[in-house]
């Protein structure tokens, strides 16, 4: 009798528990917002590249090294960015361009009744922002891609790393690592689609049962030692003027998304204007509009997310 | 003669299907098998002679058939002595109970020897086995409950049978085996008297009228239409002999416990807590005088009874100033006359009224009455009359009718005291009058404000509802008994009722506002002002500071009605003397319609039910019964009635451009949706039971039920577009932003209840009084609630408001609490009586509660019902969450002096919650710095005093 007396039935296997609650998120990842309040807003930021107008997130890099991805080289230092299972990837894009999991018959996502789209197969993460690694590393906004495939399976049915573990033991990272920044899911990312209400570069996945999102920068590209026991990000250089603050619509990248040499992690480079009514847009006139800072005392960095271009 | 009678009871049949819903049992049989004592082989023939106090027209006499069974029936509930005759032999006595809606079973195995024994001796008999009944429940004496301390609500009785719970302890309302406080029926004298809007009971009867009362929790025959349980009231009749009850109680705060306490769970008394003790007391007077008009003929029962009751909350954060007490006035009025014209017809006429005024009744709440001055009290006026009449008709032992009629007027009227009482029933407090303090004069059409900063209420009180209600009922049915295949006890019956509700709104000043507030100008010293915002900012010369939202609607009165007839037959077959078949089905259609004509249901239910009851040991002693049934609910005003709100419209005050912004609409017609495809709510009940007499006049029990409750009324949100957390709105699906509810009974509203039963009824002496009952129980599913949402009342506890939430909603539900166990107990002895009743039960799940940032309060889950998540995003950290257990024990002590005076003067002294304890009964489940602390406790230690007068 008493286990038909459990009312939590429909709590058991890959279950649906809601949104991730982002109570202990850094403010970071919250938008400046109070999630209590209907969280807060994750505004791109205009910025430069080539002369071509680019729109970026801006999350801090708090770590001593945040180029470093990996480190196997002994036990003490072992480090590794979260993994994240990654469901079907297209090549340059870590987002297939239709899912081939399985939907419901004739199905169309219903923004009023539909908490996630059932079409597809949300990317499934293994920390959250405010969480801590076995040997107390903190969050990054980087993961190691362990590539998965949703083909067969019903949409949206795997929503934990614990039944990928014990379903695909034997999946591990593949080497490729993406800048994806889990966000307080109350909060607002804009520009976004006027339809849906959802950021134009805001994505939908899961952690242990609990709908998350993430904002997406693409890949990241990385250098390694020989063996490969270590893995370092190759950053692109983001130009700041020291007349403005970083992310005042001027600073300038020196890779777009999309083009080689595009980094999700930006090295932060300032320079001072010539003339502050004419700031450079790329870096070429960056050198030629502005007097850089060639040599900074202390590089700071910045993770620094590109919008694909529409 | 007999053929008029007849053909009367038949169009009063046929006029009762226009009307009329439901009906109850007021009479109770005897039944039993007169055998020769050494043969065991029945007697024929013998003489059967029932008389009583209660039975008016004489004795009934009747005569067992071929296999020696007689039943006497349509005996109104009382003691009865039982004479057995056989011609050249001396009789035998038998004195017995009979309680309303069972047959008490009494076979006489007959010999000379005994006849001759018997007619000296003579105990009080109840045989309690219930021998040819599916029903579970209890039936519960005056006399018993006149042994144990009680608040005087009949209400209160309820709790007292296997299988009820009281979700809160204050509301006098009752989960019966899993169905919710709105699902139960409410009798009088056999007439349907439940709230037509509310579902829940809407009179008040004097206490010392009740002669009995039953209680069904399941089983229920198909005369019973109840999605819960069914409290069937029996009030006192007169007799032939004259009698007086006066009684008069006194409860007051110097004879209680102080009630500080700390507030985490561990926190007892606070020793040195100065505060005053506002006055908190309460008074009863009651008088009841009963006799013959016409000896053996016409009866009468009058009754009356006073209740004042006082109560305060000792002044608080965060103004600090002591509010004006609670306080009610009440009158209870019963008249019931009997008439008996012959012995084949029996008339009662009954009338009934129960108006009370509730004055400041935010003084009753700790959450309310330091948050505003008396200025902003709110007062309700209740109550109304209802009478009764019924036509018993005996055409002969075979046939019998019974058309009982009805109509009901009862009235809420809630809202601002100034208004609703006049200014003189404001009670302004401390620092009063001083003209420069807008709190210390009253304007019946200056708005309500509260400051948003710290909850504060100012200068008026809650917005007008003046709620009547209209009930017509007439009932209609005939009982047939007879022989084919067995003995048959057949009823069939109309039950037929109309409604008819008319709510009128106003809100003082057109607006209440919340204000942005200022906390620094809540004080004693500023007296009120708080900072409150100008209601006529943006105009020329008036200032805009403070001003946030308000809320307006229009004055207006609507009406709702609904019509509901059913139809039933139902069956005791007794195909062997050792097996009853119970076997019955009603047929119940509902209709109501809403304020502007559309009808939002027509709803059509078939309920059949089936069980069979077997002697297990053929001597009545030993019964086992199973039981299948389903009760379909078609007919309730509450779903026409939540449709029946004014528009009211919420404006945000916008600095920029000086105006007041439509921020949200909600009510009116554009309000809500009429769902096409309703399904009829129902419950599907499985029950099955083993009944023992262990010993004399006591029986043993236990019981297990599966019931399920389906199509649960709600109201589906349908135009709000929530994002994926469900914290805020993106947007609306027809572009406006405002709330609409469609009124649906949705497959996913139901609740599930899985139970079992172990009780002891004794009296195995005339001393002793035992009722003991331990129900272990699980009530799970998302059907939590009906259509709260929709008033505001309940907007986080309904599935159907916010779809991301539904996922949370199923779960334990609030009335699951595991164990319930209790107890019952009086001994008396040389006028000497000592009664208790105690009371364990497990505590109540709780949700927690998250913000909101769109409906501004914690409304959220993130964990289903009952559990709290603990650490974020954790579901492995997911635990169950309740209140604490709860244990009380109420004693009475009464002698009655009667042995020194010869007069029936008793004086009784009350302890309620006898060992003081004062376990939570609320805490704060929201997500907030005070979460898990204690918001109410139980009530302490009370002594109440009382003298009673019977003739």
């Amino acid at each position: 009798m008493l286990s038909a007396c459990n009312p939590f039935e429909n709590f058991s296997g890959e279950f649906y528990a809601g949104t991730v609650d982002p109570a202990k998120f850094p403010k970071a990842y919250l938008g400046g917002g109070d999630p209590k309040m209907g969280g807060g807003e994750f505004d791109a930021i205009g910025a430069f590249a080539g002369g071509k107008a680019v729109m970026y997130y801006s999350f801090p890099a708090t770590a001593s090294d945040p180029t470093l991805l990996k480190d196997e080289t002994s036990p003490s230092s072992a480090y590794d960015v979260p993994s994240a299972y990654v469901f079907d990837p297209a090549g340059s894009s870590p987002f297939p361009t239709q899912s081939p999991c399985t939907a419901p018959p004739d199905y169309m996502f219903d923004l009023q009744k539909d908490a996630y789209a059932l079409n597809a197969q949300g990317n499934i993460f293994t920390m959250l922002p405010g969480q801590s690694d076995m040997l107390g590393n903190p969050y990054v906004p980087v993961v190691a891609e362990i590539w998965a495939s949703a083909a067969g399976q019903k949409c949206q049915s795997l929503k934990s790393a614990d039944i990928m573990k014990s379903g695909a033991p034997d999946l591990k990272p593949d080497g490729n690592y993406l800048a994806w920044a889990v966000i307080d899911p109350s909060a607002d990312v804009k520009p976004a689609d006027q339809a849906t209400f959802f950021g134009l570069d805001e994505h939908w996945g899961w952690y242990g049962h609990f709908l998350l999102a993430y904002v997406d920068g693409g890949y990241i590209p990385t250098t390694s030692n020989q063996d490969g026991s270590v893995v370092h990000a190759v950053t692109q250089d983001l130009w700041v003027s020291d007349t403005g603050m970083a992310g005042d619509g001027n600073d300038v990248f020196e890779h777009a998304r999309g083009e080689a040499g595009y980094s999700p992690i930006c090295k932060v480079r300032t320079y001072a204007p010539n003339n502050p009514n004419d700031l450079p847009k790329s870096v070429a006139e960056v050198m030629t509009k502005a007097v850089p800072d060639m040599d900074p005392a202390m590089p700071t960095y910045v993770y620094c997310l590109q919008m694909v271009q529409q | 003669m007999r053929a008029r009678n007849l053909w009367l009871a038949l169009v009063l049949f046929a006029l009762g299907t226009t009307r009329a819903w439901a009906a109850g049992e007021i009479n109770g049989r005897l039944e039993g098998t007169v055998t020769e004592a050494q043969t065991g082989s029945p007697v024929p023939g013998a003489t059967i002679t029932v008389s009583g106090k209660a039975l008016i027209g004489g004795a009934k006499t009747l005569t067992t058939g071929e296999d020696g069974r007689y039943e006497v029936v349509e005996l109104p509930p009382g003691t009865y002595d039982l004479e057995v005759s056989y011609s050249g032999v001396k009789p035998i006595h038998r004195r017995v109970v009979v309680q309303q809606g069972m047959a008490t079973p009494v076979d006489i195995a007959w010999s000379a020897e005994l006849a001759e024994a018997e007619t000296t001796v003579v105990v009080e008999e109840r045989h309690l086995t219930k021998p040819d009944s599916t029903q579970s429940g209890a039936v519960i004496s005056a006399e018993s409950e006149g042994k144990v301390a009680i608040n005087h609500r009949y209400q209160q009785m309820v709790n007292q049978t296997a299988g009820v719970v009281q979700p809160d302890a204050a509301s006098l309302q009752f989960a019966v085996k899993g169905a919710s406080i709105l699902a139960n029926r409410w009798l009088v004298d056999g007439m349907d008297v439940t709230d037509p809007v509310s579902g829940t009971w809407s009179a008040n009867i004097n206490f010392d009228s009740v002669a009995s009362e039953e209680i069904l929790t399941g089983g229920m025959e198909a005369q019973y239409n109840s999605m819960g349980g069914v409290v069937n009231l029996i009030t006192a009749a007169g007799s032939d002999d004259w009698h007086i009850d006066s009684s008069f109680y006194v409860n007051n705060a110097a004879f209680s416990a102080p009630s500080t306490a700390g507030s985490q769970f561990y926190n007892g008394y606070r020793p040195f807590d100065n505060r005053p003790t506002p006055p908190t007391s309460g008074y009863q007077a009651n008088l009841n005088v009963g006799g013959p008009i016409l000896k053996h003929r016409l009866w009468f029962n009058i009754s009356g009874e006073y209740f004042y009751e006082q109560f305060s909350v000792p002044a608080g954060p965060p103004l600090n100033i002591q509010h004006p007490s609670f306080y009610r006035h009440q009158f209870l009025g019963r008249l019931k006359l009997t008439w008996a014209p012959s012995d084949k017809h029996r008339i009662t006429l009954a009338a009934n009224m129960d108006p009370a005024w509730l004055y400041n009744i935010d003084g009753r709440f700790a959450g309310a009455s330091n948050y505003e001055r008396g200025v902003a009290e709110t007062q309700q006026n209740q109550g109304g009359f209802f009478t009764t009449l019924q036509w018993e008709y005996f055409l002969n032992q075979n046939i019998n009718t019974m058309v009982q009629g009805g109509f009901q007027y009862s009235t809420i009227d809630y809202g601002a005291q100034g208004v609703l009482g006049g200014p003189g029933k404001i009670d302004f407090g401390p620092g009063c009058p001083n003209p420069n303090d807008p709190s210390c004069t009253y304007d019946p059409n200056r708005a309500r404000h509260t400051n948003a900063n710290d909850n504060t209420v100012w200068y008026q009180g809650d917005s007008l509802q003046l709620d009547k209600r209209y009930t017509v009922v007439l009932d209609p049915t005939v009982s047939l008994r007879g022989r084919a295949a067995g003995y048959h006890d057949a009823k069939i019956g109309i039950q037929s009722r109309y409604v008819y509700h008319t709510n009128e709104y106003h809100t003082p000043g057109g607006y209440q506002y919340t204000d942005g507030g200022d906390p620094s100008n809540v004080s004693m010293n500023t007296n009120g002002t708080a900072g409150l915002c100008d209601e006529m900012a943006g105009m020329a010369g008036h200032s805009d500071v403070n001003c946030y939202q308000r809320k307006g609607t229009p004055d207006a009165t609507l009406h709702d009605t609904g019509v509901a007839v059913g139809l039933f037959i139902q069956d005791r077959w007794k195909p062997l003397k050792w097996l009853t078949i119970v076997p019955g089905i009603r047929f119940d259609y509902g209709w109501t319609q809403n304020n502007t004509g559309q009808t939002v249901s027509s709803l059509f239910g078939i309920g059949p039910r089936l069980g069979a009851v077997v002697d297990l040991t053929r001597d009545q002693k030993t019964i086992f019964s199973a039981y299948y049934g389903r009760a379909n609910d078609v007919m309730s005003l509450m779903a026409a009635s939540a449709m029946d709100t004014p528009v009211t419209t919420t404006q945000q005050w916008n600095p920029m451009t000086k105006n007041w912004d439509l921020l949200a609409t909600s009510g009116g017609p554009s309000g809500y949706l009429l769902d096409k495809n309703l399904k009829t709510p129902h419950t599907d009940e499985f029950s099955t039971s083993l009944r023992r007499e262990i010993f004399l006049n006591s029986v043993a029990m236990i019981e297990y039920t599966y019931k399920q409750i389906s199509n649960i009324w709600d109201g589906v949100e349908v135009n709000q577009i929530w994002d994926p957390t469900g914290t805020k709105v993106r947007g609306f699906a027809n572009g406006m932003p405002q709330t609409i509810y469609m009124l649906s009974t949705p497959d996913a509203n139901y609740r599930t209840y899985q139970g079992v039963d172990f009780s002891i009824e004794a009296k195995p002496t005339p001393n002793w009084e035992i009722w003991a009952a331990y129900t272990l129980s699980w009530t799970y599913g998302p059907g939590n609630e009906q259509l709260g949402q929709i008033n505001g009342s309940e907007p986080g506890n309904s599935a159907f408001y916010n779809p991301r939430q539904r996922i949370f909603y199923d779960g334990f539900l609030p009335d699951d609490h595991r164990h319930n166990l209790k107890l019952r107990l009086a001994y008396s002895w040389k006028g000497l009586t000592v009664g208790g009743l105690f009371s364990y039960i497990s505590g109540a799940p709780l949700s927690k509660g998250y913000f909101n940032g769109f409906d501004g309060g914690y409304t959220n889950h993130r964990a289903p019902q009952g559990l709290d998540p603990g650490s974020p995003n954790n579901t492995g950290a997911w635990t169950e969450l309740r209140l604490p257990d709860l244990v009380s024990v109420d004693a009475r002590v009464s002698y009655d002096f009667h042995s020194l005076i010869k007069q029936h003067l008793i004086v009784i002294a009350d302890l309620f919650n006898l060992f003081n304890l004062q376990n939570g009964t609320g805490i704060d489940n929201t997500d907030t710095a005070t979460y898990g602390t204690v918001q109410g406790r139980q009530k302490p230690f009370r002594f109440q005093v009382g003298l009673r007068y019977l003739y």
